[in-house]
């Protein structure tokens, strides 16, 4: 025979060009389910336009609307990204991407006509599921975008059979089965994937994720919300320190103008970089203090993601190699924005001697304080400066004064002016939290040539019962002051234990007045309230949750070459070979057990479903059903034997026979509905008679 | 575009002069045969269209969770590249296990649709979705076999010459159930249909070659006059089939014609002009005329020669002559 070697293509039914209405409904499912956890950062146009286009797809689905014309969809598509453009400005900023990406995916609907288009939807789905990854990582976000990628794949089974057999429910329930089945092997090459060093630098978010921030100017916070959001979680080696000793540097704040702390610039740009100890460097820097035989606690911290390069350890702390640098204010740093839970390990060294010597360039940094702002404090700092016998004397005398004097601890403290500021809280409204206190005892140090600046970060943190791990929240962000004493180096001194040592020793909610509770959020009332077993609960999902951390998003290149090293005990590739294959094996695997279980459950014929179920019925209610009679025989039997007229039972008879071996096969559904009504009259002629 | 049913790449898109040997490959794989039961030796698979693209999106993600080193981008890339390695099994099991028959084809007319008739049956009872017949140059058809375990098809090839058919190789392909995967197979059941000559109707031929001695008319009616209908019998011409019925109740009705009887005609070769094609036109149409008259007519071409006669056999034989005509039989 011929075969034609030219190429040919198949024709099919105009009619099924369109895609089907419950693939529709699952395309237009998925689109809404992913879109959902985005909807928070998205501009109301947005979401107005996405309903818009649902809206417009579905009346043309019922045929009341057309498909737009060409010159609608290019307006539409020009004036979205102009307005995007106009609103967001032209920034390389993950959230301008985010709308581009779901306004695309909402235009591209009202043009979904192909099948083409329909998987473009549905692959654009599965970014936009993605990017929702970058924002949040905790596992609910992942447990609902697994049930949205469920929904997805739903809308993939629905393009792939005859328009009659699309069913929402069976097409999610074999795309949960296909979800399970890919487990095994996901979770074998998430764990053997190399994780590489990125290729470039991505757009980071701008939406203001709670966290410290650059620069504190106290005087102009009416109320410091307290949000419970994690910053970062602890898990020490040994023994946890004691709540007071957990000082976390973050930030130090070295200049003052206008009421404001500022890192401020170093007087040199040219050697800023002999200014940080990248440790992998192998390089010691000169301010690098010796920590050789030192008492020292180790830790490793998971930070959740700020899109800042500030790390967080407790002084001294020395970073482990690794993507950390050890600035010469002694902050830890990351040589990228942190854009998702970060890992990392320190070691500290309490006792540590910062700065053994004070470079002049740092002195004069450090003593720096803006000219004519503040007199009367100046003047009042120096004249107790005076009267006390050293340095140190005077700071204890500071904060002496604090303790005693009217000062008031809030987080509802009046407002300040720009200029004036420290004076104006000294001496008239004494009231403040921890910025204030920390601002006004440092620039009192600087006003008599002591070295001094303010350390942002911070303070103690809850130690979950479950895990035993240090869970620091936004809560606990905290300011302090650091001065520099001859032969002693830098040394913490914290205004707020003066005012408020409840603060410090038992965490904020002890220091809080009770009508200043509801700052804080109902969970974080809850957690460190009364009520023990919602508490507990509360720790038990947070203890979860960081686990989730250690082992899942955390998983970084260190965690994998440990987790490789525990698995395989060495890693050559042989191994990771085999270990590969163990997981397609056990997907596989998976999916052919429930290939054949789905082969064991036998197609049954509609007909012979329906005579089952009367013979089923008939046998238990008197009519005994003899084993080696045929159903036909049986029907015949117990209709003589009630005496029924041949013409009441001998055309179904017929007609069954006709429907279960005539040569045609194929049934129509008003045919099974015929034949179940005169099952039914059958059944009561038998009963009656 | 179509929107379910993907424009299916020919596996023949390789160059001609592999063509050949991808043919004979083709048969030693898939030798042809009556009956076959698809397996791993007459199973193709490879990524579709829109796999390839799946590709494409998996590579994104990866980028993305490289360079925002996200754990969890990883996760939902390995997965989806999971999922992909997972329903190559179930799109091969989805065509795996059927058996395929050829029943029957139906002879037609240049320029008509024949009609090629396959059962398509899984004996093993497990449920097949989503699979597609076609032969090359037709149209494609769903199998229905989710809840009945066989279907029988009604595929059509357009007819474009005389003679023998061979539609080639039968595709059977499925998407199922993620669309990145084609599972397909090439049958080939050394199927055949008769495409007769396309008719043409020409009175004024027909008058010159009516014998000399009339026959009486029927008193049933009118010449050529549709007269009755009735159910089909073995051998009634197709073209009497009233489909429309058909497609009402399921039963073959013709319509039945009242004529001139008795009436003997011979159908000449040698009084028509034109090239052969044109001649072997014009006597087709010439034979059905004298068929639906209920007239005896015979055939006269060169090299053959057919008493005259009536019925449908006649009929076939006289039509199957012409089909054939200078062609092997």
């Amino acid at each position: 025979m011929k075969w034609k070697s030219k190429s040919h293509s198949i024709e099919v039914h105009g009619i099924e060009k369109q895609i089907p209405r419950n693939s529709l409904v699952l395309i237009m499912l998925a689109q809404a389910a992913v879109i959902m956890p985005h909807i928070k950062q998205l501009s109301p146009w947005i979401i107005f336009l996405g309903l818009g286009c649902a809206w417009w797809r579905w009346m043309i689905f019922r045929d009341r609307f057309k498909f737009p014309p060409w010159w609608l969809k290019a307006i539409l598509v020009l004036s979205s990204g102009a307005i995007i453009l106009a609103t967001e400005g032209i920034q390389h900023r993950l959230e301008t991407w985010t709308s581009f990406l779901i306004v695309a995916f909402a235009l591209k609907l009202i043009e979904t006509k192909t099948r083409r288009d329909a998987y473009s939807v549905i692959f654009l789905a599965c970014f936009v599921i993605a990017t929702e990854f970058i924002y949040t990582q905790t596992i609910l976000v992942t447990f609902y975008q697994c049930v949205a990628l469920i929904i997805v794949i739903a809308a993939m089974i629905g393009m792939n059979q005859h328009h009659t057999r699309i069913n929402i429910f069976s097409s999610l329930k074999l795309a949960t089965k296909l979800f399970l089945q890919a487990i095994p092997l996901m979770l074998v090459v998430f764990v053997l994937f190399p994780r590489i060093t990125p290729f470039w630098s991505v757009p980071t978010a701008n939406t203001a994720r709670t966290g410290l921030s650059s620069e504190m100017t106290p005087g102009e916070i009416a109320q410091l919300t307290r949000s419970d959001e994690i910053a970062f979680r602890a898990v020490f080696t040994g023994k946890t320190p004691e709540p007071h000793e957990l000082y976390w540097r973050g930030l130090v704040f070295s200049h003052y103008s206008n009421g404001t702390w500022s890192q401020g610039d170093l007087p040199f740009t040219r050697r800023k970089d002999r200014l940080i100890d990248w440790s992998n460097d192998q390089t010691t820097r000169s301010f690098v203090p010796d920590v050789e035989n030192l008492q020292k606690f180790s830790y490793q911290i998971l930070q959740e993601p700020t899109d800042k390069i500030w790390r967080f350890g407790i002084d001294l702390a020395i970073p482990k190699p690794g993507d950390n640098g050890l600035t010469w204010d002694f902050r830890v740093i990351s040589k990228r924005p942190m854009v998702t839970l970060t890992r990392y390990r320190i070691d500290s060294y309490p006792d540590a001697k910062l700065d053994q010597s004070l470079p002049a360039w740092s002195r004069n940094r450090e003593t720096k304080l803006p000219e004519g702002d503040n007199l009367r404090i100046i003047a009042y700092a120096k004249d107790l400066h005076q009267k006390a016998s050293s340095d140190r004397q005077y700071i204890e005398q500071l904060l002496r004064e604090i303790r005693t004097f009217n000062f008031r601890y809030t987080l509802r403290p009046p407002i300040l002016s720009r200029s004036n500021a420290v004076d104006q809280f000294w001496f008239d409204t004494q009231a403040g939290f921890c910025m204030h206190y920390a601002g006004a005892l440092a620039y009192m140090l600087r006003a008599v040539d002591i070295p001094a600046r303010v350390v942002g970060g911070y303070q103690g943190g809850e130690i979950n019962p479950v895990t035993g791990h240090v869970v620091v929240r936004q809560y606990h962000a905290h300011a302090w002051v650091e001065a520099w004493l001859p032969g002693e180096g830098w040394q913490r001194f914290d205004p707020t234990a003066a005012i408020a040592p409840e603060r410090i020793e038992q965490g904020l909610d002890a220091a809080l007045a009770e009508d200043e509770r509801d700052v804080l959020s109902a969970f974080t009332n809850v957690r460190l309230g009364q009520a023990i077993l919602a508490a507990r609960l509360l720790y038990l999902f947070e203890s979860f949750e960081h686990r989730w951390n250690m082992f899942v998003v955390g998983y970084d290149s260190d965690r994998q070459s440990d987790t490789l090293q525990k698995i395989l005990g060495k890693v050559t590739p042989l191994r990771v070979a085999l270990v590969f294959l163990i997981g397609v094996a056990l997907s596989f695997a998976l999916a052919g057990l429930s290939i054949f279980i789905q082969y064991r459950k036998r197609v049954v014929h509609p007909v012979v479903k329906l005579l089952q179920r009367f013979i089923h019925d008939l046998n238990g209610r008197g009519f005994e059903h003899q084993t080696q009679e045929s159903p036909m025989q049986y029907i015949k039997r117990i209709c003589t034997e009630k005496g029924l007229a041949e013409n009441k039972y001998l055309p179904l008879v017929n007609k069954l026979q006709l429907m279960l071996y005539a040569s045609t096969t194929t049934t129509e559904k008003s045919q099974l509905q015929e034949l179940k009504k005169d099952f039914f009259q059958l059944k009561r002629a038998l009963f009656s008679a | 575009m179509s929107s379910l049913n993907p424009r299916t790449t020919s596996i023949h898109s390789v160059p001609s002069r592999f063509g050949k040997t991808f043919d004979r490959w083709l048969n030693h794989r898939i030798p042809p045969q009556k009956k076959i039961t698809l397996a791993q030796r007459s199973i193709f698979i490879f990524p579709s269209k829109i796999g390839a693209a799946f590709f494409i999106l998996l590579f994104l993600l990866l980028f993305g969770a490289i360079n925002y080193q996200n754990s969890l981008i990883f996760g939902i890339t390995f997965l989806l590249g999971s999922l992909f390695l997972v329903t190559i099994l179930h799109t091969y099991k989805n065509l795996a296990g059927l058996t395929l028959e050829f029943i029957q084809s139906r002879p037609g007319f240049v320029g008509e649709n024949i009609e090629f008739v396959i059962k398509i049956s899984q004996p093993s009872g497990a449920q097949h979705e989503g699979i597609q017949l076609g032969w090359p140059d037709g149209v494609k058809q769903w199998a229905q076999l989710e809840e009945f375990e066989s279907d029988t098809i009604h595929l059509f090839v357009p007819a474009k010459t005389r003679g023998w058919m061979t539609p080639g190789r039968l595709l059977i392909e499925t998407f199922y159930p993620l669309g990145l995967l084609r599972a397909w197979s090439w049958i080939d059941f050394e199927s055949r249909a008769l495409v007769y000559p396309k008719p043409v109707f020409q009175q004024t031929v027909m008058q010159a070659s009516v014998d000399n001695d009339d026959g009486e008319i029927m008193q049933r009616g009118d010449n050529d006059d549709f007269y009755e209908m009735r159910s089909y019998q073995e051998g009634d011409p197709i073209k009497h089939i009233v489909w429309r019925s058909y497609a009402r109740s399921n039963e073959l009705m013709v319509k039945q014609f009242a004529g001139h009887k008795d009436l003997q005609v011979m159908l000449d070769w040698q009084q028509l002009h034109g090239d052969t094609e044109y001649r072997l036109s014009c006597l087709t149409g010439l034979a059905l005329i004298a068929n639906r008259n209920d007239q005896e007519f015979g055939l006269r071409m060169p090299g053959v020669e057919i008493k005259p006669n009536s019925g449908i056999t006649h009929l076939e034989n006289i039509l199957r002559e012409l089909a054939l005509y200078e062609m092997e039989k």
